[in-house]
């Protein structure tokens, strides 16, 4: 059982800031002893950075807590507030709207799916919709906020909620964190990539000032560029704008008017969609689009009409490209954020794609000669992860009934991936759905769009069809008095942030 | 459904056709009739059931109306905490290949990481495996501060006696039984329109569930074709006890292939594995390429022959009648429901079949064709990255819906020698001494447990007469 003498990693240079490159430090740096790997980070204050995501899912709960960072004092640094799901208007017809929230839809009962039973209940009560049997749901529509309770006896159990916040300022908190735990941030702009002439590797990068940085391992966080990995060792890029064809996002930030509301509003338009994220402070929009289907002054006027308070500053135009780099990680240098690739945030997945990244590369940590096999594994993972996303992102666009403008004519009608398609299929037969292990979306999160966009099982699965039907009636019953008499309980959103992390307010 | 009656004809009366009857005609209503041809011409074949379950049996028996007192006052069967592998050919010692629940975390750490940096085996810390390894049994409590709740089981068995017990209490379920032995089927257009018996009689039906074992009756009319990858011979013999032996199966390596004990209330049954040209029954291991043709679906052997080396061939039979339930066809085309059959099967045959060969992977193996076959047979790319990963850092790479887990997984590769070259290095955010103390614990408290526990035969004893006494209550 001896260990073998491989090198181990020395130096690691991550090249960008941003949210991927401080997270991808601040992670690195609170995992890895500062006396034996050197840590440092390349930005210039020059290049901007995106302020991706700004809405999470809960996933981003463990990436704070693996790095020990206390939730109210992260609320307060960030802005930031609750979020219980999304509230998705105009997807599946104009006029209608629907709530994909965090967690589970009632409960399975003997093994089979809630949304199973939910279908008997609906024969008798038409006007029901699943979302009253989600906590989160119900919750969020009044804008409530209570904290998960961990009793699983608890009805509050039931309760998922992950964060809106301010990217910019994430980034900022933890660059202080990633400094303290003794990574170092280098200004300038990388103007030189030198490889190894026998191998390939990466061996250092000159910046504008002069300097050459050398590490063992690099982290690519240049963005959309994609400087280290697509541009110097050449991996190419996995398009995917056939299946989701929208290319640009025109941002803007606008004042706080009304309640706080405790979830992500996204609204479907003629080309594309537009999302408006409550933070403490004001609210974020972005309107996402198809160029090639709105132009740009029709977009950003969509954009500005749809404010429901007043803009702050003149709205940013971003270009994007939908897919992913073939190869996440190649030879000595791994690209985390939107160098790796880029899904829109319509489930806001961003976040999380560097989360997957940063933690994947820690539980595989190489040595320095970074052997074949655990690259391998390491762009099995994420190639996974991201076809995953890639596939519920697109159900969304596909599973539409609306035909007023070539962009809907355009999803309705388009060939989506044979996953994507078979998971439609066994759905819309008897309400079944794909059964897959590690999705990041599961059974809810499909029924919940799948339903919410008008998409019903032709027949009840013949398993539920023998049940009592009184049984059913009684059981779901009591569970919406209990979700009821929960949700009056809780405090308002707005309110239980106030006492809980208000920015500003003394801690 | 909008028919009046949609028949179902499960055929073959082997353990697999009894088991997909009950299950259907538990689950399902009208219209849904169901139809079983007690044909019992391979019967003989179902030692290839193998004579162990995992622990996943316990809630699939259960649903089928078989409690523990009906298994264990009808039936020989004992408990299983897993199977002593001894003279394995290519690891160094014996190993204990315990059911057992996730390990706790150290640090935040998966155990074998921590195992890794201290150079211990995993044997004394596992409750299931220490127990057994002494005979003890006691079920496993509810409370999780008691280290015997980590502890998971499953049957050591006689796949004839649990046939019998289900073909007696045929009667009080909705199947209708046809006797008969299953010669052909008719098809028009591809499908199936009925199967014909030997005694010239035809049934008629919608779905036809091939549990006919090898031959295949009603597949291979469908078009299903067998890819076999391997042939074993496979022996049986009985010897009746006095006295029920230890809660966990005992297989033995030898040359000429291996060989398994297993312990029953009356009597030990080996099984004798061995090359094609060996004593007793020839299987050819491998599966079907297509589980679910047209309106056929084979089930239990004649989809996929499993090595019973490990409770594999169980799992796959509970996993292929849990599948069947999960997309029973609601018209008749049933594309969709196929598709999605055809895929788990796919995954849960190549997850399934790679626990057992990962046991022939190793080296040194006797210059033997037994060991030489397997070896080549079950090499694959994914058990490849699986070991190489485990072998290069202690990460147990994972499929979907594997049936064996993390903690199997470890066992095996403890078992047979194979060590990560590194630990992760998140280990080292701990002590040494202080692992090492944490560690030392839990195998104080499990050799504590574990010396109070009854023997398995006491235990069997005691609880069947606390059943009669329950029973006349």
């Amino acid at each position: 059982m001896l260990e073998p003498k491989t090198n181990p990693i020395r130096k690691i240079v991550i090249v960008g800031g941003g949210s991927a490159g401080w997270m991808t430090a601040a992670a690195l740096s609170r995992m890895l002893s500062s006396h034996s790997v050197q840590i440092t980070l390349i930005e210039s204050e020059q290049i901007g950075t995106i302020g991706v995501g700004e809405a999470t899912i809960p996933d981003v709960i463990n990436f704070n807590a693996m790095l020990g960072i206390p939730e109210q004092e992260f609320l307060r640094a960030t802005n930031g507030t609750f979020k219980l799901g999304i509230e998705f208007i105009n997807w599946g017809r104009i006029g209608e709207s629907y709530f994909h929230p965090f967690g589970e839809h009632g409960v399975d009962m003997q093994g089979i799916d809630f949304h199973q039973y939910w279908m008997r209940f609906r024969e008798n009560h038409p006007s029901t919709e699943i979302e009253e049997f989600s906590l989160s749901a119900v919750a969020a529509k009044r804008h409530k906020f209570a904290m998960p309770h961990s009793d699983p006896r608890s009805v509050l159990s039931q309760l998922r909620y992950a964060y809106h916040f301010d990217a910019t300022a994430y980034a900022r908190y933890l660059r202080s964190f990633a400094e303290t735990r003794g990574a170092t941030r280098v200004e300038g702009k990388v103007e030189e990539v030198l490889r190894d002439p026998q191998t390939g590797f990466i061996s250092s990068v000159k910046l504008d000032r002069g300097d050459v940085i050398d590490g063992d391992l690099f982290f690519d966080c240049t963005g959309f560029r994609a400087l280290l990995l697509g541009q110097t060792l050449g991996v190419a890029f996995e398009d995917w704008a056939h299946w989701l064809p929208c290319d640009t996002a025109q941002t803007v930030a606008c004042e706080r008017t009304g309640p706080l509301l405790p979830y992500t509003k996204s609204t479907a338009k003629t080309a594309g969609w537009q999302w408006r994220i409550p933070t403490q402070h004001r609210t974020g929009n972005g309107h996402i689009y198809a160029s090639d289907m709105i132009d740009e002054e029709a977009a950003v006027e969509s954009l500005l009409e749809d404010l429901d308070g007043a803009p702050k500053g003149s709205p940013r135009k971003i270009k994007f490209r939908t897919g992913h780099r073939q190869k996440f990680w190649e030879k000595n240098c791994i690209a985390i954020g939107l160098s790796g690739g880029f899904l829109e945030p319509l489930e806001s997945t961003s976040l999380f794609l560097i989360q997957e990244g940063i933690s994947k590369f820690i539980s595989l940590f190489p040595s320095a000669d970074m052997p074949e096999a655990v690259r391998a594994e390491y762009n099995r993972q994420l190639e996974k992860k991201f076809a995953q996303v890639r596939d519920f992102i697109i159900l969304h666009y596909k599973a539409t009934q609306r035909d007023d403008s070539p962009f809907w004519n355009y999803c309705r009608t388009m060939s989506v991936p044979e996953s994507l398609q078979q998971k439609m299929d066994l759905f819309a037969e008897a309400g079944r759905v794909f059964r897959y292990e590690d999705e990041l979306f599961s059974k809810p999160s499909w029924v919940a769009v799948l339903m919410g966009q008008n998409v019903y099982p032709k027949t009840i699965d013949p398993i539920v069809g023998g049940l009592n039907q009184q049984d059913i009636v009684r059981s779901l019953g009591t569970m919406q008095t209990a979700m009821n008499n929960a949700t009056q309980k809780m405090d308002t959103h707005e309110s239980f942030l106030k006492k809980y992390a208000w920015a500003g307010a003394p801690a | 459904m909008d028919r009046s009656e949609y028949k179902i004809v499960v055929c073959g009366g082997g353990l697999a056709g009894l088991l997909t009857s009950a299950a259907l005609a538990g689950a399902l209503r009208a219209p849904y009739k169901i139809v079983f041809i007690d044909d019992r011409s391979d019967i003989e074949s179902d030692i290839l059931f193998g004579s162990v379950t995992a622990p996943t049996a316990y809630d699939f028996l259960l649903s089928l109306g078989l409690d523990e007192p009906t298994l264990f006052s009808r039936t020989n069967t004992s408990f299983s905490f897993g199977t002593h592998y001894v003279n394995w050919p290519s690891a160094p010692g014996d190993w204990m290949q315990a059911h057992h629940q996730p390990f706790p975390l150290f640090s935040g750490l998966p155990l074998q990481h921590h195992l890794t940096r201290l150079q211990q085996s995993l044997g004394p810390i596992l409750i299931s495996g220490e127990a057994a390894r002494q005979g003890r049994f006691a079920h496993p409590p509810e409370d999780r501060g008691n280290p015997l709740s980590r502890a998971e089981y499953g049957y050591q068995f006689d796949p004839e006696t649990w046939s019998n017990l289900m073909q007696s209490d045929l009667g009080q379920r909705q199947i209708e039984r046809v006797s008969g032995k299953v010669e052909t089927a008719s098809s028009e257009n591809g499908v199936i329109k009925s199967v014909t018996l030997a005694d010239g009689r035809s049934v008629v039906g919608d779905l036809f569930v091939d549990c006919t074992g090898q031959s295949r009756a009603v597949l291979q009319v469908a078009g299903g074709v067998f890819e076999g990858r391997r042939s074993i011979s496979v022996q049986r013999t009985t010897q009746a006890t006095p006295q029920l032996g230890p809660p966990c199966r005992r297989v033995e390596g030898s040359n000429a292939g291996w060989g398994a004990q297993t312990f029953l209330q009356d009597c030990v049954q080996s099984l004798q594995v061995s090359n094609a040209d060996g004593a007793g029954i020839r299987a050819e291991l491998g599966r079907v390429d297509q589980a679910w043709v047209a309106n056929c679906v084979a089930i239990g052997r004649s989809a996929s022959v499993q090595d019973p080396l490990t409770p594999g061939p169980m799992i796959m039979l509970q996993r292929d009648i849990e599948r069947l339930l999960s997309l029973i066809p609601v018209d008749a085309v049933a594309n969709v429901e196929r598709r999605e059959f055809n895929r788990r099967f796919a995954n849960d045959h190549v997850n399934t079949s790679m626990f057992a060969g990962a046991f022939y992977m190793s080296e040194p193996s006797p210059e033997n064709t037994f060991w030489k076959t397997a070896q080549a047979a079950e090499s694959k790319p994914e058990l490849e990255r699986k070991l190489a990963q485990f072998e290069s850092r202690g990460l147990l790479v994972k499929y979907d819906l594997e049936p064996f887990n993390d903690e199997d997984w470890t066992m095996l590769n403890f078992g047979l020698g194979r060590h990560p070259r590194r630990h992760d290095l998140q280990a080292e955010a701990v002590s040494k001494a202080e692992i090492e103390q944490q560690i030392s614990n839990l195998r104080q408290a499990v050799a504590q447990i574990v010396s109070r526990m009854p023997p398995h035969h006491l235990y069997v004893a005691n609880m069947k007469r606390y059943f009669e006494k329950q029973q006349y209550a």
